[in-house]
């Protein structure tokens, strides 16, 4: 029985990458209940009149696409279905090329045209910097171009929109966040000076550290990891990688349960402890 | 001089920020909108910087061979090269962007896809009923653990609730006061810069 406080790495390792190709080849299929966070972030964005303006921060790296695109994909189905205008935008380096590859088959599916529907201004640097500016002179913020380096005045979308503030029509930002830069720029810039709600998209571990935010009200909601993707997915009615990454999740949580447990009863059944 | 202008300019930027942040009348007069674009132009100048600086600490190590200089070669290959193209084709041109793709997506992925078998070993040996704290931490751990996963509610329906709460009530009293920590600690480290108080920023310079 003590033994079992001394298994090796190795053998965990093995384990760790059979429970990835288990739920790979073999889906789960678990269903997921709708916690409350996710349904906040859903309500809030369905309660948006059609046509409204919706920032959305693209902060994050090709590091954490398996958990974010989830999210960032659910999302985008509920923005083109409530008919609101996306404005992307990313203090990360490539959040913004890797949500234009994302963005675009659900643009086509729903017959949203690019310049006329939604818009990517692409990363521009200064990280807080340059998003404040942002919230006095989106032309300035952006140096005049999108994503593609084409001028933002021959876009439809942009043709009354001066600045990230209540008064060009943004109604809400929405931000995919692995870090720094990441929803604490945003809270202090936006948030705060522009009265505009956030919601947050999230990685699993740092649902904790927003949760004080979440819970005092400055994040509308946020959508927590994977799961929060799986929930999202099914509110929005669109199965995707949220519902099937959760079963390898499921295995991996089981599967880090049992070794806890053993490890306990090698420990509790130890005469040198 | 060398020391009290560095001093005296961050003493005028930092009251700028304050001052336009807690007078409307100081606000309208748009002295941050200008600070920020400068500080923009300040980013691209501390690439610059970031660039000439490993240049000369591997371009020195190189002439000297040191020890693993061929690492040095392979940095200032890649980091010029990719610069170049960069510029040639910009950023999202076929070859600077296929690299990335190709190259640091993947490389960037598999090193954060090996922190689950990293962190499932940790779990297994740290989380152990040692003392009534580590137990406590057990306890959570796992409450945290199989919440987040719809595993835990398959196995107890509300396993998600319980997390919930958890996450809600004494999780967010917690990381309330380590965040109100953090921040009052950024509070009196500003105070102490703009005071002169705490000089390490300014290098060899400062004196203390």
């Amino acid at each position: 029985m003590q033994k079992l406080q001394a298994i090796g790495r190795r053998p965990i390792y093995v384990l760790v990458f059979l429970v990835g190709i288990i739920a790979f080849l073999w889906p789960l299929g678990l269903p997921v209940s709708v916690q409350p966070d996710t349904l906040t972030v859903y309500k809030a964005l369905d309660a948006l009149p059609a046509g409204s303006l919706v920032w959305f921060g693209a902060e994050y790296d090709v590091s954490t696409k398996p958990e974010l695109d989830p999210q960032v994909v659910a999302v985008f189905h509920h923005l083109f279905q409530k008919n609101l205008k996306p404005v992307i935008y990313g203090m990360w380096l490539r959040g913004p090329t890797i949500v234009q590859g994302l963005v675009e088959p659900i643009a086509e599916e729903y017959g949203k045209q690019y310049g006329v529907d939604w818009i990517n201004l692409g990363h521009k640097p200064g990280t807080s910097t340059n998003l404040r500016l942002m919230t006095s002179n989106i032309t300035e913020g952006a140096a005049g171009v999108d994503h593609f380096g084409k001028p933002l005045a021959n876009y439809p979308i942009m043709r009354n929109v001066t600045a990230l503030d209540k008064a060009s029509g943004f109604r809400h930002v929405v931000i995919a966040e692995a870090g720094t830069p990441g929803n604490r720029e945003y809270l202090g810039i936006v948030v705060k000076e522009k009265a505009i709600p956030m919601s947050v998209a999230t990685l699993t571990m740092s649902i904790a550290e927003n949760k004080p935010f979440v819970v005092a009200g400055d994040f509308t909601g946020q959508i927590p990891g994977l799961r929060g993707a799986a929930e999202y997915e099914y509110l929005v009615g669109k199965a995707g990688k949220g519902a099937s990454g959760t079963d390898a999740q499921s295995l991996a949580a089981l599967l880090v349960f049992g070794l806890v447990v053993l490890g306990n009863i090698g420990y509790l059944t130890s005469p040198r402890r | 001089m060398r020391k009290e202008f560095p001093m005296l300019l961050t003493v005028v930027a930092a009251l700028t920020v304050i001052l336009s942040q807690f007078f409307f009348h100081i606000a309208e007069w748009n002295l941050m909108d200008v600070l920020d674009k400068w500080l923009n132009v300040m980013w691209g100048i501390a690439i610059g910087l970031g660039i000439v600086n490993l240049s000369v600490v591997h371009g020195k190590k190189i002439m000297r061979r040191a020890p693993g200089f061929y690492n040095s070669v392979v940095l200032l290959a890649i980091l010029y090269v990719y610069a170049i193209l960069g510029l040639w084709t910009t950023t999202q041109g076929y070859y600077h962007a296929w690299i990335f793709d190709n190259v640091y997506a993947p490389l960037d992925s598999t090193v954060f896809g090996l922190v689950a078998f990293f962190i499932t070993t940790a779990a297994y040996r740290a989380f152990k009923v040692r003392t009534w704290e580590a137990t406590v931490m057990l306890l959570a751990g796992m409450i945290l653990l199989l919440g987040s996963a719809p595993i835990g509610e398959a196995i107890w329906a509300d396993w998600a609730h319980l997390r919930q709460w958890f996450l809600d009530i004494p999780n967010a009293a917690g990381m309330r006061g380590i965040v109100l920590g953090i921040y009052l600690g950024g509070f009196a480290t500003a105070l102490r810069v703009m005071l002169g108080l705490e000089r390490a920023w300014m290098g060899a310079m400062g004196g203390r």
